[in-house]
């Protein structure tokens, strides 16, 4: 055998243990909430503040204040900037560093008559119907899918672990149908799937 | 530098670019964009109903539109309007789309006269447009003219403030191609009144129509049409058409006589004076003249045998509430005044007026212009009377060629102002374009019956740059320094209906309707002397006649600018996308004609080229064509303007302008049947877009029907022997020849089975259809529900050409071979059976499509990988196939009429009827809210709640006390191609056929 074309086998024999290795490596990895810290949004929003316990100095708000819709219809939306405004018109300091101006850009896009851009976070296909009322009217806490929004001082999409036929643990950082349908099955939910695509 | 050999410098580019595709493969950013400040009626979701009226033809039927989200995608009757009743016809369902055309005019626009001698347009501002408008009715004082649509509201009385405020106080037509004048002049020759009366046609167990298209565009089609399937509940009820053609409303009645065309006067009067014979009840005055007609006098002129006039006569001599429907628009000719008066007389001596022609609640037609008038105004025209003219939801130049206001505006003479909110033929002509709202952007109110007060409210902000007629003539009466009442059309419509709160409470109901008291009429003086002879016709009597007729889809053209309505297939000939020049394969053969050799049609009118198309349904002698066509669909194959076509395009033409400008003298009418054509084969074969190739069903068994005599011996699911409906003569003949679906049970591998045992035994459901084939009038509603509905696309005449149509249903049109003057066409809805045995399941590869556990044949088009096998297996051909992501590329804002709680589905999937699952979803989330099961009536399929004559019945078939339950039982129900064993979910009901045996 030509020295040339074994050096090739060498490096590719390396190359395919290695991401193999890696591979393995990653699907055993757990991802820690620092590390997945969401995408920027137009205003610093924090969660925690507005969401988290009031033992640790938070305001406890429940989810379903600004995001009330979930209970009653399709979306739970993003509350429109009439909500915000419904407390910040008073409140106007914030109280970490830099919130007092993130507040004052609320009253900016407000005096402007524009709404605000946010990113989307929580993404589903168009083919996919999914319905937040039927969820919180079966008692699915918000948390069970969003991870600890409360926690959370910029929104990021929660890996949710899923066993599947291929891999033991893959993290997964899409809302997939297997996920679901691990939720839906153990529930007794319809697992038609007209109940969901159409 | 070292070399780098082919290989590998082919795998470092290949490395590169699979980590740079690696590092592509990036999420797009998507937005959520929350309201500013949250309507409290709005829950983002959840849609919102609101009461309007549909404005898309002069019936005005009061609707209820689905908002979703502040945009309008769904139009429903309205249940509490007299005229809708929840239902809607198949043009107010596609109305929407109007609205949402791409092309319509986006702001104001100015003519400019190009050096070559052609006419375009260039966008001015409101300001510059205004000035423009303001400074010719200045530069004509007293010399304005308001050609217009019919208005009946507030709005109209408005236009008459402004016209006045102008100094041309009543220089104004409100003129509609199909007017009534003839009815009007009828009414005046025999009662002595102009009134339109309500023609009752619920209540009428006989009813004889004299070319009166009543379920198309005649007076009031939706209403007309649920009433008309009332009184055919159940086999009661007959029917009679007179014409020259077997249309829409033809179709569905019992008996089609066609006399003579110009004649049909005769057999109007004629009928009169035997019933009158019959019943001896003939008033005084009118005795001379009904002795002078009688079916046997008449029967050499008109062609028709004295004894089956003497049949009918028997019959509404001894109907309880008989009803002759006075002449539409295809048989007015020039004696149209007084043939409308020969059915009135009819009226008369049947008994029928104040029974089922009853006066006091009149339509609400006195002011439109006859025919006549428009004449006049070009005659004014050209004359120099008119300085300004102001065009306003009319158009002349398509609908009225004959009279040549077209020129008269080409001219430039007249400073002409078009309203039109999209571009239309006299649109293209005007000086100025001042574009108004649509209907569901604008104000308003009409009222197109007394007593029937109904508002419009806008549904969506106007989606360009528009503004309301009425504002513009009240700002530029203000800029003239005439005083006209402060404040928009909103605001002087609210003042009309009396203030904030009772225009909220009339807002809510979708307006106001009050009963009129019935008023009694006498015959008038001269009732006696009117003088009935047939209307000669024009040109070389070896021609063919001209009929030309109105349009079920398009109305008199106004809506060619709706693709959907342009697809669906027409009820009668089952052709789209164009003009089709119609007439008897016999006459056809006669003249050397085949389907598809393009034809030139000329009259005195004028000349057009069209492409022939012949079929039973049509006289012998007479060549018809629809209006409505004319100008070239926009971008029919848009986005598919890349495919070929085989064949020679020639799409609509316009109909109008082969009509001779003939008046009819009393009436003032345009005289519609007035000459021969002249028909020259140009021996080129043109591409016919049709969804039907034969009306032949082949003995298989999908239309059925049962005689009336027979009905009380059919037993349930009586497929069997004697009771059977009809059997054709090779059936009754050939020993050997039983069809499939004929024989009795045991020679069919048919077993009884119970559809609804077909769902998961657990489920509470099982979802099923029933269709009434009698009650099914053909009109094809349930196809545009079901397209605004479910987001079906718009494939283009070429596509349709190769099989692609995307309707989920069609209406299947089946001629009987009949006996002479029984009209025996079976009209049969056709979509996905939702099988308990389904063949399409079975050989899907991919799990796509399955039975659900409620018994639903799903199709998952995202899990859908295109083999289309399941297309090529099922019996019904009810499955559709993407062969382009059709919807995705639809141009804004036409987007927004889609329906956001149902997918769009792209390029390379199966789709096909779901029985509306997003409708059975919602209903369910209702329930479980709840704690119960969905009960019956709770899901109306779109389909089934736009039906106009109730036809489909939607439910759950495990409930036996829901009204589909209920209905399957009636012994009339089978179900198609079931000795396939496919357990249709699907049952229908045979159609009933009233006339007795020849």
């Amino acid at each position: 055998m030509e020295p040339r074309k074994r050096t090739w086998i060498g490096i590719s024999v390396v190359g395919v243990c290695a991401f193999v290795l890696t591979a393995t490596a990653a699907s055993l990895y757990e991802y820690t909430p620092e590390e997945l810290t969401g995408p920027e949004q137009p205003i610093a929003f924090n969660h925690q503040i507005h969401a988290g316990k009031v033992e640790d100095g938070n305001l406890g708000m429940q989810c379903l204040y600004c995001h009330g819709p979930a209970e009653q219809g399709w979306s739970a939306t993003v509350p429109p900037v009439s909500t915000c405004l419904g407390c910040h018109t008073h409140i106007k300091a914030g109280r970490t560093e830099g919130s007092t101006e993130e507040i004052a850009k609320i009253q900016e896009f407000a005096a402007k008559g524009e709404s605000i851009p946010w990113v989307r976070i929580h993404h589903l296909p168009d083919y996919v119907q999914f319905k937040h009322m039927r969820h919180v009217q079966a008692g699915v806490q918000c948390q069970e899918c969003h991870g600890d929004v409360q926690d959370m001082k910029r929104v990021y999409l929660v890996p949710q672990m899923q066993i599947t036929k291929r891999s033991l643990f893959t993290p997964s950082q899409k809302l997939e149908m297997g996920w679901c349908m691990e939720c839906h099955l153990q529930r007794g939910a319809p697992d038609d799937c007209a109940a969901c695509h159409y | 530098m070292p070399e780098i050999d082919r290989r590998d410098f082919l795998k470092i580019v290949g490395m590169s670019a699979g980590a740079a595709a690696t590092v592509a493969c990036k999420e797009p950013i998507h937005h959520i964009i929350p309201y500013l400040n949250q309507p409290e009626e709005v829950v983002p979701g959840i849609a919102t109903y609101y009461n309007t009226t549909c404005r898309i033809c002069p019936a005005g039927c009061s609707v209820r539109v689905k908002t979703r989200e502040g945009r309008p995608i769904k139009v429903d009757g309205n249940p509490d309007g007299p005229l809708a009743r929840t239902h809607l016809c198949v043009r107010g369902e596609l109305g929407l789309m109007r609205t949402y055309d791409h092309t319509r005019f986006k702001g104001p626009m100015k003519r400019v006269d190009n050096p070559d001698g052609s006419i375009s347009h260039v966008a001015v501002s409101w300001d510059e447009g205004m000035t423009l408008l303001v400074d010719a009715l200045r530069a004509n004082p007293g010399k304005a003219f308001f050609l217009g649509g019919h208005e009946t509201g507030t709005a109209d009385a408005l236009i008459d403030q402004a016209l006045a405020a102008f100094g041309s106080a009543g220089q104004r037509l409100r003129f509609e191609p199909y007017a009534y004048e003839a009815l009007r002049s009828g009414d005046e020759l025999v009662f002595g009144t102009r009134a339109v009366p309500q023609f009752k046609i619920g209540e009428a167990d006989v009813l004889i129509a004299f070319g009166t298209d009543f379920l198309e565009t005649w007076l009031s089609p939706l209403a007309n049409q649920i009433d008309f399937s009332d009184a055919r509940r159940d086999g009661s009820g007959y029917a009679v058409f007179v014409g020259p053609r077997l249309g829409l409303s033809a179709a569905n009645t019992d008996q089609w006589l066609a006399p003579n065309p110009g004649t049909e006067v005769l057999v109007a009067i004629a009928l009169a004076s035997e019933v009158a014979r019959r019943k001896g009840t003939a008033p005084e005055a009118l005795r001379g003249v009904l002795a002078k007609y009688t079916a046997a006098s008449v029967a050499e002129r008109t062609g028709i045998a004295a004894s089956m006039l003497e049949k009918i006569a028997e019959r509404i001599a001894n109907a309880s509430a008989p009803l002759a429907l006075p002449p539409g628009v295809e048989v007015q000719g020039t004696n149209a005044a007084r043939f409308a008066a020969a059915v009135q007389i009819l009226n008369v001596v049947a008994g029928s007026v104040g029974k089922t022609v009853v006066f006091g609640a009149d339509h609400n037609l006195a002011k439109l212009a006859r025919f006549q008038d428009l004449s006049e105004l070009a005659g004014k025209m050209r004359g120099g009377e008119v300085g300004v003219l102001l065009v306003h939801d009319t158009n002349p130049a398509l609908t009225a060629p004959q009279v040549g206001i077209a020129d008269a505006i080409a001219s430039g003479k007249v400073f002409t102002v078009s309203f039109a909110s999209a571009p239309d033929e006299t649109s293209k002509l005007a000086n100025l374009v001042l574009p108004d709202h649509t209907a569901y952007e604008n104000w308003g109110d009409v009222e197109p019956v007394r007593g029937v007060k109904q508002l419009q409210q806008p549904m969506l902000r106007p989606l360009f740059d528009t503004r309301a007629t009425v504002d513009v003539l009240f700002d530029a009466s203000r800029a003239l320094g005439a005083s006209v009442p402060e404040g928009s059309l909103r605001d002087l419509l609210r003042a009309a209906w009396g203030g904030q709160a009772s225009f909220d409470a009339a807002l809510a109901r979708g307006g106001e309707w009050q009963s009129v008291a019935a008023t009694t009429v006498g015959l008038a003086a001269g009732a006696g002397s009117i003088d009935f002879e047939p209307s000669a016709l024009a040109g070389n009597a070896a021609d063919p006649v001209l009929v030309v007729y109105p349009s079920h889809h398009l109305y008199d053209g106004r809506l060619a600018r709706v693709q959907a309505l342009q697809e669906i297939p027409d009820p009668v000939t089952k052709t789209m996308w164009g003009s089709y020049a119609e007439l008897h394969p016999e006459t056809a053969t006669a003249l050397g004609i085949e389907l598809g050799d393009v034809l030139v049609v000329s009259t005195e009118g004028g000349e057009v080229e069209i492409t022939a198309y012949p079929h039973t349904a049509i006289r012998h002698g007479v060549i018809a064509i629809q209006v409505g066509q004319g100008t070239v669909p926009r971008d029919p194959d848009a986005p598919l303007s890349g495919q070929g076509t085989w064949g020679r395009e020639v799409f609509g033409v316009n109909a109008f302008q082969l009509i001779p400008g003939k008046l009819d003298p009393e009436s003032g009418a345009l005289a519609w049947l007035s000459t021969h054509a002249t028909v020259k084969n140009t021996k080129v074969r043109a591409n016919v877009t049709r969804a039907q190739i034969t009306f032949d069903q082949e003995d298989r068994g999908f239309g059925r029907a049962i005689t009336l005599a027979a009905l009380p011996k059919l037993e349930p699911w009586g497929r069997v022997g004697e009771a059977e409906a009809r059997v054709r003569p090779q059936a009754e003949h050939d020993g050997h020849h039983v069809a499939p679906w004929q024989g009795d049970a045991e020679h069919l591998m048919i077993k009884q089975y119970d559809p609804a045992a077909d769902a998961h035994p657990d489920s509470p459901y099982r979802w099923g259809m029933s269709i009434d084939q009698d009650a099914c009038t053909g009109c094809n509603a349930c196809i545009a529900a079901c397209i605004t509905e479910n987001n079906l696309p718009v494939v283009g005449p070429t596509n349709v050409r190769i099989g692609r149509e995307m309707h989920w249903i069609r209406v299947e049109r089946f001629v009987e071979i009949t006996d002479e003057n029984e009209v025996d066409v079976r009209h049969t809805p056709m979509l996905c059976q939702h099988c308990g045995a389904a063949p399409c399941e079975s050989v899907c590869p991919a799990l796509a499509t399955y039975h659900s556990i409620e018994g639903l044949n799903v199709m998952v088009p995202n899990r859908c990988i295109g083999t289309r096998f399941c297309a090529n297996n099922c019996p019904y051909k009810a499955r559709r196939f993407n062969h382009w992501s059709y919807n995705w590329y639809v141009p804004e804002p036409e987007n927004l009429t889609l329906n956001p709680d149902v997918m769009v589905r792209a390029k390379g999937v199966m789709e096909k009827c779901t029985f509306c699952v997003q409708r059975i979803n919602g209903a369910k989330d209702v329930a479980k809210r709840e704690n119960r099961i969905v009960g019956d009536g709770e899901i109306q399929v779109a389909c089934a709640s736009a039906c106009p004559s109730n036809a489909i019945t939607f439910g759950n078939l495990r409930d036996p006390e829901s009204a589909v339950a209920k209905v399957r039982t009636i012994p009339r129900a089978y179900r198609i191609l079931e000795h396939l064993y496919t357990r249709p979910a699907v049952s229908y009901l045979m159609s009933i056929r009233r006339a007795e045996e020849a």
